[in-house]
């Protein structure tokens, strides 16, 4: 239990950073500043109390061993890819989530499909992510057209087969 | 039967060994199974071998080996914890592969080339009316709202509710805003 009392507290102190930071001012690459951040407090983390066990110790845990330490690592390793996955969904709105926080928001009135075409733009749903797709290097403009770009064209692949594999029907989206 | 090998290696390794059977089982039931049904299915049907393999090696562990009571829970506390969070972690690949925008315009643009597409070419292929339709038709599919006389109200609050709760929340508390376009 050493190893996952050490990996949900370093990823709590890392967590916390985390949102002084981001209440800060939110990073230009967020997804990438996060994989720094989080990684960071891990490799440090480990660092300390593997020379410092004596802190351990004093917070009425033993001293670890390396099977212990790559418990610990993996542990917070997962937490942090769950958290980072989560992540997706905090920095886009999912147009399935406002859709039903409209609805329910809405109450005994309803809404109607035209009230959310109206709201629901390309403006909204679709410019941003173009943006979003350019600022990682997955796609590029070039004159004036929206060209895929090589690590974009390896994102895709690997979705493509995963589909193929699974014989998920329809285009998706 | 014992499995062999050295303990402590084979209890990291048995929850990446599980999500192997996961996925294998997710794909294999999807082709074989669900092939006509929504992917959730087959993610749960995945999930629960996976799960079965994570208490199996457990429990071999403590039957043929030297643990303690405590030893083996504690290490099923663990395993179940690394295994859910690897699961979740493919929840979301699997749902970014059915329903995520960027990755359907991404796709959209492979099968493009090296021409790419206009702003319009792109909105002709995939546009605001197709992603508001197809997510009211899983929305309608699933309970979540209902439809009549042309409009839509709110149905069954249990997942989807919640978890727009959920994110609207962790949204305040990490990002200090509601929504990408505050």
């Amino acid at each position: 239990m050493a190893g996952l009392a050490i990996a949900l507290g370093l990823f709590s102190f890392a967590f916390a950073i985390h949102l002084i930071v981001w209440r800060s001012g939110l990073p230009g690459r967020q997804t990438r500043t996060l994989l720094f951040l989080f990684g960071t407090v891990l490799a440090g983390g480990l660092f300390f109390f593997s020379v410092r066990p004596q802190v351990l110790d004093s917070i009425g845990l033993y001293a670890i061993g390396p099977w212990e330490a790559a418990q610990a690592a993996a542990i917070y390793i997962a937490l942090m890819l769950a958290y980072i996955t989560t992540y997706s969904a905090l920095e886009v709105d999912s147009p399935s989530l406002v859709i039903v926080h409209a609805v329910f928001g809405a109450g005994e009135t309803g809404i109607s499909r035209e009230e959310f075409e109206r709201t629901m733009s390309a403006e909204v749903l679709i410019d941003p992510r173009i943006k979003d797709l350019i600022r990682d290097g997955m796609a590029k403009l070039e004159n004036g057209r929206v060209v895929i770009t090589p690590k974009g064209m390896r994102i895709a692949r690997i979705f493509d087969v995963y589909r193929r594999i699974s014989a998920i029907e329809g285009e998706g989206g | 039967m014992a499995i062999q090998g050295n303990p402590e290696v084979l209890r990291l390794l048995s929850p990446v060994i599980a999500m192997g059977v996961n996925v294998l089982g997710q794909v294999t039931s999807k082709r074989l199974l669900f092939k006509r049904v929504a992917v959730l299915k087959s993610e749960a049907f995945g999930f629960a071998l996976g799960l079965a393999a994570v208490l199996a090696v457990n429990w071999d562990q403590w039957s043929t080996c030297c643990l303690e009571l405590s030893e083996l829970w504690a290490g099923l506390i663990s395993d179940m914890l690394l295994y859910g969070l690897l699961s979740y972690c493919y929840f979301h690949f699997v749902n970014l592969s059915v329903t995520a925008r960027r990755i359907r315009i991404l796709r959209d643009l492979a099968r493009a080339g090296a021409d790419g597409l206009s702003r319009d070419e792109l909105i002709a292929h995939y546009g605001p009316a197709d992603i508001v339709g197809i997510r009211l038709g899983r929305l309608l599919g699933s309970g979540q709202i209902v439809q009549r006389d042309g409009r839509y109200y709110g149905g069954r609050r249990f997942p989807v509710y919640w978890i727009a709760q959920a994110v609207f929340l962790m949204k305040l508390l990490v990002m200090g805003k509601r929504s990408e376009f505050e």
